[in-house]
Formats: structure tokens, C-alpha cells, sequence
């Protein structure tokens, strides 16, 4: 929001709302939001008044667009937030994925800083930070489980979301408890006017959306679901249960309009993974499965006490459970672990004037964890013990404060803070951690901009780095386990190009974290609930810089995003107490997204990217050794210093063509298909390292990829 | 229009390619001597010498090692010594790989340098370790549970003037006819024995006294088991913590890389001494 022909202007909050003051007199406002056409309003102002705007959705704008933040070029120029990333869902459809379904978590993987997992996983390592350190969140609820199929799929319906900012660097104040990041996922609110129909039929699931009003201008909902059959069309194949496996996630929304100054929205999210093998009871040779999956619930309020005052208040629970079974030959194995959220939030937005612009709350969050309950039978519970842990209850809660200062038209600083606590048992860990950011806007439409954030985090995941299993757990900090803490100084130059709706920006990072936890060697973490004595803890620190050229408007569109970096470790317990490089410190990350419009009708999308190869510790060789009973041989292997190898870098080619159907007004019904390739010229994405026989009677390592080209077709249509 | 999709998935999937895997290109281990050693009754001490093997060896890559592997891995010609208070002993080559002597005079925490040359490969090595004092049980009884299950049940006293690290196995000889289950997955085993091993340090001593249980419901009526203590050095416990935790079948597939500890220089395994109480009992007489 700006007002023409001055430097004036003011960005909405998340849910739209903004306050400007200004002298008396007659103005023109520019409203604009990526993906809409702007709008323009003339006023003569001689009191205060209340003035709403309607934007349009902008049909030029259906190709790929990636913004650094939600306004204006110039905006993102002038603004004081650095390192986040805002994308609008609806503009990144087009982009080539597994399966021909865009995945919004696959995407955030092609912005600069942010590395991606083992290839077609879901997992983000930002800024040389762990998987864990990533804070998702679905309309404020906290999602701990961001992946279908073992990481393949993101967990986010695209039907059912408006829009995602992920923050790497330069944390508003009101975000905390990661270390690295912060992914704010905004579900759509449902249209208050007209009823609508989304879905689409891909190769491996299908969705289906349906929005509308239910009172016209005071009521709407949404409702969105999604269910794989990758069960169904193994059975098709084979004629049998091959691979008895799907996932669902349901999302859902109820938009209430109370009065002008207040507003009610209830969102819920539900999805799960389920695999059952139909071999039926214990009785069987082998079988089991698994069921793991969120459910969360918001209820938030917006209420406008004046003019200048708006407040969001929100009742939040999350629930995470996985449960793993297995049987075999008379012998069965269920392990069990939840985690329930319940908290609640208060933000404040306080426009004091047209220099400072207030925001505040607190937030508390109940976190029960009932990790790792095992129940066996049969012979395997001679080794495998049967348990009912003692769930364990932190709380975390705090506060914050910041303020959006327009010193001049050349200096902008937010500054603030967050006391963030977090209490378990009688252990109690307070912090504050200082955020702050600085814009010098030296010339048109450049700026530098230099932010320090400290983080803190009050809880961490533990999972093999040996073997992918579905038994990865949260585990809170606790007397023994410290809570984690990086302190992040950026340093950032932004060029805008408005005329050609374009943005270059090259910012440098240097992070230092403390209290960083890993596991000692020879850890076996799966299904230990003794889990702390497999910990170690050191620091890491990591530094880099990020090159982003955007362009987000025209006929072609997209974006080119490199890092170079470093993130290194050192922990005294392990690789002999000297400094290793991180499994992550992937040296160079290389990622071209472009989109072209050729007709109305025909667009081509490609994706190419490229990464140096994940680093991995490989068995170098074996000996036997006498075992302490003396009366055998074990062989032990023997491996090489920690990270010491890295994998051939990973770099391959994804290209979609999407044709739309013809326009068929009297049902205002457009469709398009999505045909295309993941991996166009078959290249092995650098997954796993092995030992084979070169056919010559010897042995070399090899590395193998998941996946080779992978062509799709989806449909989809809305109306 | 959901049928056609189900079978253009299942074209897609025919249609999907494996990608042809990379080569890549790890230095392997270099080939080190690798050291056991134990005091066997009549106290002699015994060096065992084998030679380590790159991953990319066939050994490596054969699943099991077998009798003619283990062949090729003993150290066949090496020069043994064993120094301690000012004098020199060599051993001599008892079989192949292994080397021992009773001229080995062995007295309580007196220090002990092995120093190994294979004359083969040139390979050598030097590791110093303390001779352990001898442990016994202060009490030991085996019995069956009233559903049958063998029981050993055992108390043992600290000495409290030293730090100190014991080491407690239980081993079931097995039968032809043997049926472990799913349990030989889970222990550090052999497949002619059922070992069990429990390792203790001065925290598992409550008044300077260990007392326990330890349930082998996999022994029959008819079988026999041995039951041993010793006291052993802190490195050795570590080695035995590590090979305890990682070392079976289903944990080295999951765990974290290890380093496993050693005191041999430019080598591997543990050169330790000491002489363990053995009791053996035999289950018909329970």
C-alpha cells in the first residue's frame, strides 16, 4: 500500500489489515499484491476513514512468480525485512515435480540458502542448520510431520493454501523457537461471494476442492482433500497388495465475518500416512504397517479496537502420533508415540504513525510428549522389552516486542526483542533473543540491508543418520539436554528493477550455534528411550552467500537462485574432537527456474538444478576381533574420518508443458493438463553409497539415485 | 476417466527409468595389523595377530567370513615381543596368527609393551596395557524358574581403592539342533555360541557390592554354560561398550558410525591382560 507520488507507504498485516496516517488532503492509493491487479483509489482526506479494497486476481499473471516478499518491488527494495521469501500458491503451479503435483516445501528447496534432503525428500536445511530446526507452521499450528511417503510428498494440499514465507535470516520478532527457520503457511479463507470447484487427477493422487459462501458476505468455508492411490494402481499392475500404502490430508476452513471489526476463523488440518500389509493377525508369517500423521486445530479472532490498534488472538492445538506394528511367526511389535500441542497466542499490531509501527504479544504452548511406548509379544519380547514411558509436559511461553522505525527516506530499522522461557519439570531455561534489522536505501532502488537475530530452541528431533525410519521422535530439552542457540548477522544488497518486475539480491549470512546435539558413535537410536545418554553436544557454525535474480511478471518468468557455503561442526566426542563439515555443507547449489508463456494456451516450465553431493562417512575397510568371551570372531568395520567423502554432485532436468482447455464460459469451467518429466535426462540424484562388483571380479563404490526419469501427466480444472 | 489415469500411471511407471549408478572414488583402508590378546589358563599370555581388509576386498563383500578368509587374514610369520620391567620375552607362534609365551612373568597393573612386526607385509605395531588383578565371584548359583527358564544368579564385591571395570559373559554352547530365533540377531554371537555379556564400573556397585540375575531362557535342560568374570582396563571397557552397542546384526545396520577405540598403535583391536574366573554348569545337575 503507497500512496503516488510520494515515499510513503505501509505493508498490510497477514490478514490484511493496515493504518496510515497522513496530513489532510487528496490522494492517490496504490494497493498491489503479487498475483492481483493493482488498484487505485483517490481520496480527499480531511478525517480519519475506513478504506477497503477488492483486488482482482490478475489472469496475465499465471506463470511461475516468486517474490522476495509480498509487495511491490520497490517495497521489497525499501522494507526491512531480509532473508524471506514469500510465494503465492497459486503462482507457482506450473513448476515440474514428481508426479506432475507442485509441492510448495519442493519449492521453497530452490531458493538460495536452503538445501535440500536425499533426493525427492522433503526435509530443508537452511543456512547450514538441521532438518530439525525449521519451525512449519499451517495457520499457526505447528505441523511436526511435513511429509507424505517418507518425504516425498509435502503434507500442504495446494488447493487449500494462499500463500508461504519462509524466513531464514532476520526474524520479526514474533517467530522463534528454530534455530534456522520459519515457514508460515496461510490456508485460503474461502470466497465470501461465488462457490468454486478446484481439482486435478494426477498419477499418484487426486484432489478436490470446494469453497463458496454460506451466508454471501459473512460466512465462507473451504474444504480441501487429497488421497494418494499409489495402493491401488500397484494392484492394478500386479493384481494384488504390492505395496498397500496411501496417504489423505484434509484441510478445512470457516471464515465468519462477526461485524466490521470483527472476524472468526476455524481451520483444522488432518492427514496421515497408512501402511497395512493384509496378511491379516499374528498368526501370519510377516506383516504390519504403520500410521503416522497430524491433526490441528486454529481458532483465530481478529478484532480491530481502532483505528490504529489490530489484534489477532488464537487457540491452537497440534497432534502428532505415529504407531509402527510389525508381526512375524507368532511374534508381535507396536511402538507408539504422540505429541499434543495446546496453546494459544496474542499479536498486536500498533500503528503509532507513519513512523513507527508497533507489534507485540505473548504465547503459550503446552507440549505433552509420549514418545517410543512399546508393546511386544512372543520371542521378540525377550529382546525387545515392552514399555509405557512416562510422557514428559514442557511449557513455552514468552513475549515480544518490535518496532518498524522510518527514520528518513533513506534509513528504516526494526528493532526488538522475544523473551522466550521454557519450563519442564523444575528445570526452567529463560532467554532473550534480540532481532534486529537495518535498511540503508543509498540509492533508487537499491538497498543494503543488515540484520542479527538470535534463536533459541527448545526441542529437537532425533533421527538415524544410518537408516531412514519412520520412528524419528521429537524430544524436548531437558536438565541434561540444553536448548539449542544461534546467533545469525546477514548482510544484504537488493537492486530492483520495477520496469521489468525484476530483483537481484546477494546477501552473506554467517551463523554460530550452540548447545548443537548429535550422536555419539555407534548411537543406535531407533526405539531407544534412553536416547540421552546416545547424545553429544558441540557447535557448528555456518557462512555463505546467496545470489536471487527474480523476474515475476510477463510472458517469461522465474527466477535464478546460488549459494556457495559452509557449515562446519566441531564436537569434542566425536571425528577425535576435530572440526568436521557438516553431512549438508553442500559447497556450491545451483537452481535455474524458468517459465514461458508461448501462447494463451501453451506454456513450458523447466526446472534445472545442481548441488555439490551430500558428504558421507564410508566403511573404509573391516577386521575381526576376538570377542571378550574368546571363543569366536566378530568383523567390525572401519570407517573413514567423519564426512570426510562427498558424493558426485546431484544435478538434473525437469520440464513441464501445461495446455489449457478451451475457455468454456456458460460453465466458467478451464482446465489444463500438465505433461512432463522429473529427471529429463535420467541422471542419478546421489543418494546412497554402496559396494559393488564392477564385473571384473573386483569392487567399487558406487552411488545410487532413488529415482531415474520419471514421466507425468495431471489434469486439472476449476470451476 | 479415474480407470484411464490408473493405467497411464502404470505405463508411467514401466516408462520410469534407473538411473545407471556413479561411480566414486574412496580411498580404502589401509591395511593395519590387528591385535587380541587374552591370559589363558595356566597363565600364559597370547597374542592374536590378524591383518584388517579394505572394504573392497571380497572378504568384505561376502557376507560371512569363512574358514579359508580367515586363513588369509592370520599373520603367519610375524615377530612378537612382550617388554615389562626392564626385560624382553618373545613370544612364539602357537598356531597361525597366534603367538604366546609362558615365560611371561604377569604381575598385578605392571606395564606391558607389545611390539608386533608381520615379516610378510612389513606391517608393525607397539601397544601398552596394564596386567588386571584377578577377579572371582563372591557368589555364583544357576537355577530354573518354575516354567524352566535358566537363571544365573550372582554377587560380586569392589575393590574400592581403584577404579575399576569388570566384565561378566555368559556362554551357551550351542547345539546342532538349536533353534536361537530372532535373538541371534540381537546379541554379539557366534553361530556355535549364545554369548551374553554385561559390562560393570563402579556405579553398578550399590554399598561396593553387584548382585543380579541374568535370565538365559534359551538354554535347555540339558545344556551347560559358562559363566566368567574379569577385571579389566577402562580402554577395554569402552572397546567392549562399543562392540556391545554396535556390534550385532541389527545395530550395525542402524547405528551411527563408530571409531571403535584401541590402544594399539597403527592398529586395530585391543591389547589388554588379564585372567578370568570361568565357572561352568551344567544344567541337569539344576
Amino acid at each position: 500500500m503507497f500512496i503516488k507520488g510520494t515515499n510513503k507507504g505501509i505493508t498490510t498485516n497477514a490478514y490484511g489489515f493496515y493504518s496510515i496516517t497522513l496530513d489532510k488532503g487528496v490522494y492517490e492509493l496504490v494497493c498491489s499484491y503479487i498475483g492481483y491487479k493493482p488498484c487505485t483509489k483517490k481520496i480527499a482526506l480531511d478525517k480519519d476513514i475506513d478504506l477497503n479494497f477488492k483486488l482482482k486476481e490478475d489472469n496475465f499473471l499465471q506463470e511461475v512468480e516468486v517474490v522476495a516478499e509480498k509487495n511491490s518491488i520497490t517495497e521489497q527494495v525499501q522494507s526491512t525485512q531480509m532473508s524471506a521469501i514469500s510465494i503465492p500458491v497459486e503462482q507457482i503451479k506450473n513448476i515440474p515435480t514428481i508426479g506432475g503435483e507442485t509441492d510448495i516445501i519442493k519449492v521453497l528447496q530452490l531458493m538460495p540458502g536452503i538445501k535440500r534432503g536425499g533426493e525427492g525428500q522433503n526435509g530443508m536445511f537452511v543456512r547450514g542448520g538441521n532438518i530439525d530446526g525449521n519451525l512449519i507452521q499451517l495457520d499457526e499450528a505447528t505441523v511436526y510431520n511435513v511429509s507424505h511417503l517418507f518425504g516425498f510428498f509435502s503434507v500442504f494440499n495446494n488447493d487449500a493454501l494462499k500463500d508461504i514465507t519462509l524466513y531464514k535470516g532476520g526474524f520479526p520478532a514474533q517467530y522463534g523457537g528454530r534455530l534456522s527457520s520459519v515457514v508460515d503457511i496461510r490456508m485460503k479463507e474461502g470466497d465470501m461471494k461465488q462457490f468454486h470447484v478446484d481439482g486435478g487427477i494426477g498419477l499418484l493422487s487426486s484432489h478436490l476442492t470446494l469453497q463458496g459462501p454460506i451466508k454471501k458476505n459473512r460466512i465462507s468455508f473451504l474444504i480441501s482433500g487429497r488421497r494418494s492411490y499409489i495402493d491401488r494402481v500397484f494392484n492394478l499392475a500386479w493384481g494384488k497388495d504390492v505395496l498397500p500404502y496411501f496417504f489423505f490430508d484434509v484441510n478445512a476452513k470457516i471464515n465468519i465475518i462477526l461485524g466490521a471489526k470483527d472476524r472468526l476463523f476455524l481451520s483444522g488440518y488432518v492427514g496421515d500416512d497408512v501402511l497395512k500389509s493384509n496378511a491379516g493377525d499374528s498368526s501370519s508369517f510377516i506383516g504390519g504397517g504403520f500410521r503416522l500423521g497430524n491433526l490441528t486445530t486454529t481458532l483465530r479472532w481478529n478484532h480491530v479496537y481502532t483505528n490504529k490498534l489490530f489484534s489477532n488472538i488464537s487457540l491452537i492445538s497440534t497432534r502428532f502420533r505415529y504407531d509402527v506394528e510389525a508381526f512375524m511367526s507368532g511374534n508381535s511389535f507396536l511402538a507408539r508415540s504422540r505429541i499434543n500441542d495446546l496453546g494459544a497466542k496474542a499479536d498486536y499490531n500498533y500503528y503509532a504513525n507513519t513512523k513507527h509501527t508497533v507489534r507485540f504479544g505473548g504465547f503459550y504452548t503446552h507440549h505433552a510428549f509420549s514418545p517410543n511406548m512399546v508393546s511386544t509379544a512372543g520371542e521378540i519380547s525377550n529382546v525387545i522389552l515392552s514399555r509405557n514411558n512416562k510422557q514428559i509436559f514442557t511449557q513455552e511461553f514468552g513475549a515480544y516486542i518490535s518496532d518498524d522505525w522510518v527514520i528518513d527516506s533513506l534509513f528504516r530499522i526494526n528493532i526488538g526483542a522475544r523473551w522466550s522461557n521454557l519450563a519442564t519439570g523444575n528445570v526452567f531455561y529463560p532467554a532473550i533473543e534480540p532481532r534486529i534489522s537495518a535498511t540503508y536505501n543509498f540509492a533508487k532502488n537499491q538497498s543494503l540491508k543488515l540484520g542479527y537475530s538470535r534463536m533459541k530452541q527448545y526441542l529437537h528431533l532425533v533421527s538415524s543418520s544410518a537408516v531412514a525410519l519412520p520412528t524419528d521422535l521429537w524430544y524436548p530439552v531437558t536438565r541434561n539436554v540444553k536448548p539449542l542457540v544461534a546467533d545469525q548477522v546477514a548482510l544484504a544488497y537488493n537492486y530492483g528493477l520495477p520496469k521489468i518486475n525484476s530483483l537481484i539480491t546477494v546477501e552473506t549470512y554467517y551463523t554460530k550455534m550452540g548447545n548443537m546435539i548429535d550422536y555419539r558413535e555407534g548411537a543406535v537410536l531407533a526405539l531407544n528411550d534412553k536416547y540421552e545418554q546416545e547424545l553429544v553436544v558441540g557447535k557448528g557454525r555456518a557462512y555463505g552467500v546467496e545470489l536471487f535474480i527474480s523476474k515475476t511478471k510477463g510472458a517469461f518468468t522465474g527466477w535464478i537462485g546460488y549459494t556457495i557455503s559452509w557449515s562446519k561442526r566441531n564436537f569434542p566426542a566425536l571425528n577425535e574432537g576435530k572440526g568436521f563439515l557438516d553431512k549438508n555443507d553442500r559447497r556450491h547449489d545451483l537452481s535455474i527456474v524458468a517459465s514461458y508463456e508461448l501462447t494463451k494456451r501453451f506454456s513450458v516450465s523447466a526446472v534445472w538444478v545442481y548441488a555439490t553431493g551430500q558428504r558421507f562417512t564410508p566403511v573404509t575397510g573391516n577386521f575381526l576381533v576376538s570377542n571378550a568371551a574368546m571363543n569366536g570372531v566378530s568383523t567390525l568395520p572401519i570407517y573413514s574420518q567423519r564426512n570426510a567423502y562427498e558424493m558426485p554432485a546431484a544435478h538434473r532436468l525437469d520440464i513441464s508443458f501445461i495446455i489449457k482447455t478451451r475457455f468454456r464460459p456458460r460453465l466458467k469451467y478451464t482446465g489444463e493438463w500438465h505433461l512432463g518429466a522429473y529427471n529429463a535426462y535420467n541422471r542419478a540424484q546421489p543418494q546412497k553409497i554402496a559396494v559393488e562388483s564392477d564385473g571384473n571380479g573386483a569392487y567399487k563404490y558406487v552411488a545410487k539415485g532413488r529415482f531415474g526419469l520419471i514421466p507425468f501427466v495431471a489434469y486439472n480444472f476449476k470451476f | 476417466m479415474y480407470k484411464s489415469f490408473k493405467y497411464i500411471a502404470v505405463a508411467a511407471i514401466v516408462a520410469a527409468c534407473q538411473p545407471k549408478p556413479i561411480d566414486v572414488k574412496v580411498k580404502p583402508a589401509p591395511e593395519k595389523l590387528v591385535v587380541s590378546s587374552s591370559v589363558i589358563p595356566n597363565r600364559i599370555m597370547v597374542v592374536t595377530l590378524t591383518r584388517s581388509f579394505s572394504a573392497l576386498d571380497a572378504t568384505a563383500n561376502a557376507g560371512t567370513v569363512t574358514e579359508s578368509q580367515l586363513q588369509s587374514l592370520l599373520v603367519k610369520n610375524a615377530f612378537v615381543t612382550i617388554s615389562y620391567g626392564g626385560r624382553i620375552d618373545t613370544l612364539h607362534k602357537m598356531s597361525d596368527g597366534v603367538y604366546g609365551s609362558s615365560d611371561v612373568l604377569l604381575t598385578n597393573y605392571s606395564s606391558y609393551l607389545l611390539y608386533a612386526r608381520d615379516n610378510d607385509s612389513g606391517l608393525e605395531v607397539t601397544a601398552t596395557t596394564s596386567m588386571m588383578p584377578y577377579k572371582t565371584f563372591d557368589t555364583i548359583n544357576v537355577f530354573k524358574t518354575e516354567k524352566g527358564v535358566c537363571n544365573v544368579h550372582f554377587k560380586i564385591s569392589d575393590d574400592l581403592a581403584n577404579t575399576n571395570y569388570y566384565v561378566v559373559n555368559f556362554i551357551h554352547k550351542l547345539k546342532g539342533d538349536s533353534n536361537r530365533g530372532l535373538q541371534q540377531f540381537y546379541t554379539n554371537s557366534n553361530s556355535d555360541y549364545e554369548n551374553y555379556m554385561d559390562l560393570l564400573n563402579d556405579d553398578s556397585f550399590t554399598d561396593a557390592v553387584y548382585e543380579s540375575t541374568k535370565e538365559l531362557p534359551s538354554v535347555g535342560p540339558n545344556d551347560s554354560i559358562a559363566v566368567s568374570i574379569a577385571n579389566i582396563s577402562q580402554g577395554y571397557y569402552e572397546f567392549l561398550s562399543a562392540f556391545k552397542r554396535a556390534g550385532n546384526f541389527i545395530n550395525a545396520l542402524t547405528a551411527e558410525p563408530i571409531h571403535y577405540p584401541t590402544n594399539v598403535n597403527n592398529g586395530y583391536g585391543f591389547f589388554n591382560a588379564y585372567y578370568p574366573q570361568v565357572r561352568v554348569f551344567d544344567m541337569k545337575d539344576h
